[in-house]
């Protein structure tokens, strides 16, 4: 069963300097190579008895930076560098190809069948390179003829699929060489911060795990297609994450985080600013431990803005990605709502990956061009509630025939359309207090005991396939009860659980006060990562379940005295 | 109970008073002695045996092509494991089915603080753990028979050692830069070898200083310096199979390394060999005969299909009942295994095999037991097994504990009619012709795992064809009767059994070591001499379909 998550932990970091250097492609050894061996395989490959018609080159470099304390003590500290090869090889033609939908029951989408890279050189020699993108063009080629040859098959004996679009998109060419991004670090001074920053909670003794880790990642992406596309661009993404977590009495795990993300290493926080989180994260857990179990409940709830960033995402971006528009298997909630109200007309939403922050704040989601090569472009797809236009990348759907800059992938895996950087915007917004009444006047009017707010959380996932409830569920580890008298109690223990289109009915009303949220999207492509900028939420109805939770008990014996050692 | 402590084995002493001065050790003990004495449930029991071990891993791994490095890694870190139980020895928390010691990545600095509340918490989860399966073991016990029950635990002598802080491995530590030159400038020696289609070459050096501390009181510190040089390299016949071979020198550091230029004749061997094997032909039918094998592949074949036998897995208990211990020689102590005259020992403590380094050699397991030279087949009957402190029957004995379960370190086959190579291909051509076969097979090389992973960086292409179809034979001759011999090449045997190791009929008289990773990467060494089959099977290798590539490769002239 698929299912499409967002993620706030798969990555962390920050950092100090960074420069570009020169943009020049004359001297870009991977580039030769690429484009060598392009030129021998279109000559080859294209005249071959079942012909290619589209080669596609990626090489991804990434190099990593990780450094972990705990309680104080370092870890772990490494740096990771690798690259990787990865060939798309297309057979038959732009209407019909190898990656064609197949309706076999069972049978996984071209799309979804994984990662398919391989190791490439370091060393920037051409000879060892071309090397290794022959042979992996051949055996490409070779899967691309066997792919082709059984999707004719199943065609000819199953029903013809709903949406007749082409399986591949054209585009115009780009040609695109960016500067590479030097960066200097100072690793001494970086691994006595996050001994600062993990050392705080060892005041804690009930604080079982407490981690504060930087981690910065430098990827550059080349790719060259045999449509004259050549790209070239580097990402820089800086990651400071603190993560802590307790236990409450009964065994229930508590988990609580704060992260900073910065595309410049001085727009990183200083060592007061992080204290400060991490002060307010102790005493976030310190309440949550002795805080009360929430039981099954439906009703009025207002969801802080990362809250409602991560609602958003899982519940319309999700439906909006329209490669699995066209798949058979896949619910569709959404494709057949084009035109219509989906939201309060108040609320429209865009994804923006050329936007690079938000306040100030950085963005995880933008990128200049995408991994198809198709320029980055902002989408308004809500537009004062009324459903516009879905996310694409080369794979079209009946009524968009091309590409807004959304193919997106992990390297190795086959782009298709994703998230970027998910904007939600309100028109005449109210204020928060203002939203809080507007929910005290809901707890009113549908008798309840109390609504809910959620603060915070830890990330959720959707599922869209048929077969599946076709539900969302959101994790969040903030979350109080708002009493009729306006009081607040911090409960613990419940997720949000939904379907799409009656969550929508649902909401009422956003006030302007925007939060952002960054994760690690993982859907058919790998792992992505986004943000969403949204407001405070008003729903009038929504469903939590209990978490599931841990037996353990806390453990028996006090934590060491170990100071007096 | 506490397990009695039958004796005092200093081996290399290590004075308290500077043992004391380690703040691993010291986190280590003090909440040894701390949990030991004041861990308790209410109603449940205290433990009655804990033991802690930290492994200190650095690891290095280059790996390069054509001149090009394509991986360098480096990473450093502490994992702690902690073994606690409750009961007694007799029965005790052990052997659940499907459970794993707990195990907890460590601060790498010394912080005593910081070491001392990682154990706190692994042992606390340990000890949760340990009560509740020691409730379901009774549990299972009690709803089941279980013949011949053992001991839980064996006892085993207090054993304080420490590994001198010795020049090997420890003086050059780990040089990087270096790795990599080596790495880069040895792969661009397939450059000048066109037809190999790809090739691979490593260095991948692992440094272990592992503590150990359990509460009979054993305490001992090693230090395990490994490095491996390797190379592999693939071409491809005409009719578009693949061919590969490899080569793979272990030591213990840099130093220990052959120079640059004996390397650079070994790869060049190399590149030849697999280019000599594009030529060899390939078996028109399926061979039933006699088969000779020779060199690595002896060792190699002997320790893939016989050896595992040697350290079966102990029982373990589930909701399903009591499951047998892996193997069938658990009870055929006294039985012949392999021909008359044949022995087989294990020796830890042996640490070199002619000029080469033996890796897996230790003086003390991962339990704190000292190691001992094992005779495990003498004169083709089998005598005992290898084991932990968990027995498996009645003739084994603890000191072989290799990341928590039995595992072979150094592992000799002899025989006392051993023959000359002139005298054993004799036999062979004699038995071909009783066979009534044209021609005799000899298996020159196996395939290592190891290699064809670096080979492939991990992908999985379709050239290697399905892996779980017979033994891939990488080297092999066919030897007329008339004489002349020819190459034959993309062959994989038969199945092999135990009953085949009782069949052979001729055993050369030169060992060859073969070294392998076995249980995580935990090396066993096998040594083993040719061994003459009387009969297997063997054929043409028919699960890799791949057509010959469209393109010529960049390196082509």
């Amino acid at each position: 069963m698929r299912s499409s998550g967002l993620t706030a932990g798969l990555k962390i970091a920050a950092l100090l300097m960074c420069l570009p250097t020169a943009a020049r492609a004359a001297d870009d050894a991977v580039l030769h190579a690429m484009q060598a061996e392009l030129a021998r395989s279109q000559a080859v490959y294209f005249k071959a008895k079942v012909p290619a018609y589209f080669i596609a080159y990626r090489i991804n470099d990434d190099e990593h930076l990780e450094m972990n304390a705990e309680f104080g003590t370092l870890t772990n500290s490494a740096t990771l560098h690798t690259r990787s090869l990865n060939v798309e090889m297309r057979t038959g033609d732009y209407k019909f190809d190898n990656t064609h939908p197949t309706q076999t029951p069972g049978s996984v989408p071209s799309y979804a069948r994984g990662s398919n890279s391989q190791r490439i050189g370091l060393d920037n020699d051409e000879r060892a390179m071309r090397t290794e993108i022959w042979s992996a063009t051949d055996g490409a080629y070779w899967r691309a003829v066997e792919e082709l040859a059984k999707i004719k098959a199943d065609a000819a004996v199953q029903t013809a699929a709903e949406d007749k679009s082409d399986d591949f998109s054209r585009e115009t060419k780009l040609e695109l060489i960016e500067p590479t991004l030097d960066y200097k670090l100072d690793i001494d001074a970086w691994r006595e911060k996050v001994k600062k920053y993990s050392a705080p909670f060892r005041a804690d003794t009930k604080i079982y795990a407490a981690r504060a880790g930087l981690s910065v990642a430098r990827t550059t992406r080349w790719l060259v297609t045999s449509e004259g596309t050549r790209v070239r661009h580097t990402e820089l993404t800086f990651l400071l994450d603190v993560r802590a977590a307790t236990k409450a009495d009964d065994g229930m795990d508590l988990p609580g985080m704060v992260r900073f993300v910065a595309s410049k290493p001085d727009a990183l926080p200083d060592d007061a600013t992080v204290l400060a989180a991490v002060n307010g994260l102790m005493v976030e857990l310190k309440a949550l431990r002795d805080a009360p179990i929430a039981g099954a409940y439906e009703g009025p709830a207002i969801l802080d803005n990362r809250a409602a960033g991560v609602f958003f995402h899982e519940v319309v971006g999700h439906r909006l990605e329209a490669h699995r528009l066209r798949d058979e298997s896949d619910a569709q909630t959404l494709k057949k709502k084009l035109g219509e109200r989906i939201l309060p007309a108040s609320i429209s939403i865009a994804f923006d990956p050329t936007r690079t922050d938000f306040n100030g704040q950085a963005l995880m989601g933008g990128y200049a061009v995408d991994d198809d090569g198709v320029r980055a472009r902002r989408v308004q797809v809500v537009e004062h509630g009324v459903l516009k236009n879905f996310l694409l990348g080369r794979t079209p759907i009946e009524g968009f025939s091309h590409s807004n800059g959304h193919g997106r992938s992990q390297p190795g895996y086959r782009p298709v359309a994703r998230q970027s950087n998910m904007l939600v915007d309100v028109e005449a917004p109210i204020d928060y207090a203002a939203l809080k009444q507007k929910l005290l006047a809901e707890i009113a009017e549908q008798h309840k005991p109390w609504g809910l707010i959620i603060r915070d959380l830890d990330g959720g996932f959707t599922e869209t396939q048929r077969v599946s409830t076709g539900g969302a569920k959101l994790l969040p580890t903030m979350v109080y009860r708002l009493y009729p008298d306006g009081r607040e109690e911090l409960v613990r223990g419940v997720d949000l659980v939904g379907t799409p289109l009656t969550l929508l009915a649902e909401l009422e009303t956003a006030d302007g006060r925007f939060g952002v949220f960054h994760g690690w999207c993982g859907a058919e492509s790998g792992f992505v990562p986004v943000s969403t900028v949204a407001p405070d939420l008003l729903i009038r109805r929504i469903e939590v379940q209990r978490k599931p939770k841990s037996q353990d008990r806390p453990p028996i014996l006090p934590a060491p005295a170990t100071e007096a050692r | 109970m506490r397990t009695p402590a039958l004796a005092m084995l200093i081996l290399l002493a290590c004075a308290q008073t500077a043992c004391a001065d380690d703040v691993v050790e010291r986190a280590m003990h003090d909440e040894l002695t701390r949990s030991l004495t004041q861990l308790k449930l209410d109603g449940g029991s205290k433990p009655y045996f804990i033991a802690y071990q930290v492994e200190q891993l650095d690891q290095l791994e280059v790996e390069a092509s054509l001149g090009a490095v394509g991986f360098s890694g480096q990473r450093g870190l502490r994992i702690g494991s902690v073994d606690l139980r409750v009961g007694d020895a007799q029965l005790d928390s052990s052997r659940i089915a499907g459970r794993q010691p707990v195990r907890v990545e460590l601060p790498v600095e010394d912080d005593y603080g910081a070491l001392r509340r990682s154990f706190w918490l692994a042992t606390d989860q340990a000890y949760k753990r340990a009560v509740e399966d020691l409730a379901a073991k009774r549990g299972v016990l009690a709803a089941h028979d279980e013949q011949d029950r053992q001991p839980d635990q064996t006892p085993a002598p207090v054993l304080h050692m420490t590994d001198a802080v010795d020049d090997v491995g420890q003086r050059t530590g780990f040089d990087r830069e270096r790795a990599q030159t080596i790495a880069r400038d040895l792969s661009r020696v397939f450059i000048d070898y066109p037809q190999i289609e790809q090739s691979q070459v490593w260095v991948s050096q692992i440094y272990r200083h592992v503590y150990f501390e359990n509460s009979d009181g054993s305490v001992s510190e090693r230090r395990i310096p490994e490095l491996s040089f390797g190379a592999a390299a693939r071409a491809r016949a005409d009719d578009g199979l693949s061919v590969w071979d490899y080569d793979q020198i272990n030591v213990r550091d840099f130093n220990q390394l052959p120079a640059s230029a004996q390397l650079t004749q070994r790869l060049r061997d190399l590149a030849q060999r697999v280019i000599a094997q594009r030529k060899a032909v390939r078996l028109a039918t399926d061979y039933t005969g006699p088969i000779l094998f020779s060199g690595k592949a002896a060792a190699n074949l002997f320790g893939g299909h016989f050896a595992p036998q040697l350290w079966p897995a102990p029982r373990t208990y589930s909701n399903q009942g009591i499951s047998a211990a892996t193997g069938t020689f658990e009870r055929r102590t006294g039985s012949p295994v392999l021909p008359p005259g044949v022995s087989v020992s294990d020796d830890p403590l042996r640490e070199s095999f002619g000029e080469q380094a033996l890796l897996p050699a230790f003086r003390v397991d991962d339990e704190g037991v000292a190691a001992v030279k094992k005779d495990l087949i003498v004169d083709g009957r089998l005598r005992q097994v290898l084991c932990t402190r968990a027995p498996v029957g009645k003739h084994c004995s603890a000191g072989n504990d290799r990341g928590g379960v039995a595992l072979a370190s150094t592992l000799s086959l002899s025989a006392t009619q051993a023959k000359d190579d002139a005298a054993l291909h004799a036999d062979l051509m004699r038995m071909a012709g009783e066979a009534e076969q044209p021609y005799a097979l000899e298996v020159e090389e196996l395939m290592s795992a190891e290699a064809l992973q670096r080979l492939v960086s991990g992908s999985n292409p379709t050239w290697i064809g399905n892996l779980n179809q017979g033994e891939v034979v990488l080297r092999a001759t066919l030897h007329y009767r008339d004489g002349h011999d020819v190459p034959v090449r993309n062959i994989r045997l038969g199945s092999v059994d135990l009953r085949d190791f009782r069949m052979i009929v001729g055993f050369g008289d030169t060992p060859t070591l073969y070294t392998k990773p076995m249980s995580g990467d935990r090396q066993v060494a096998f040594i083993a001499p040719s061994l003459l089959f009387e009969e297997l099977t063997a054929g043409d290798d028919r699960s890799s379909t791949v057509k010959p590539p469209l393109l010529k490769s960049p390196m082509a002239p």
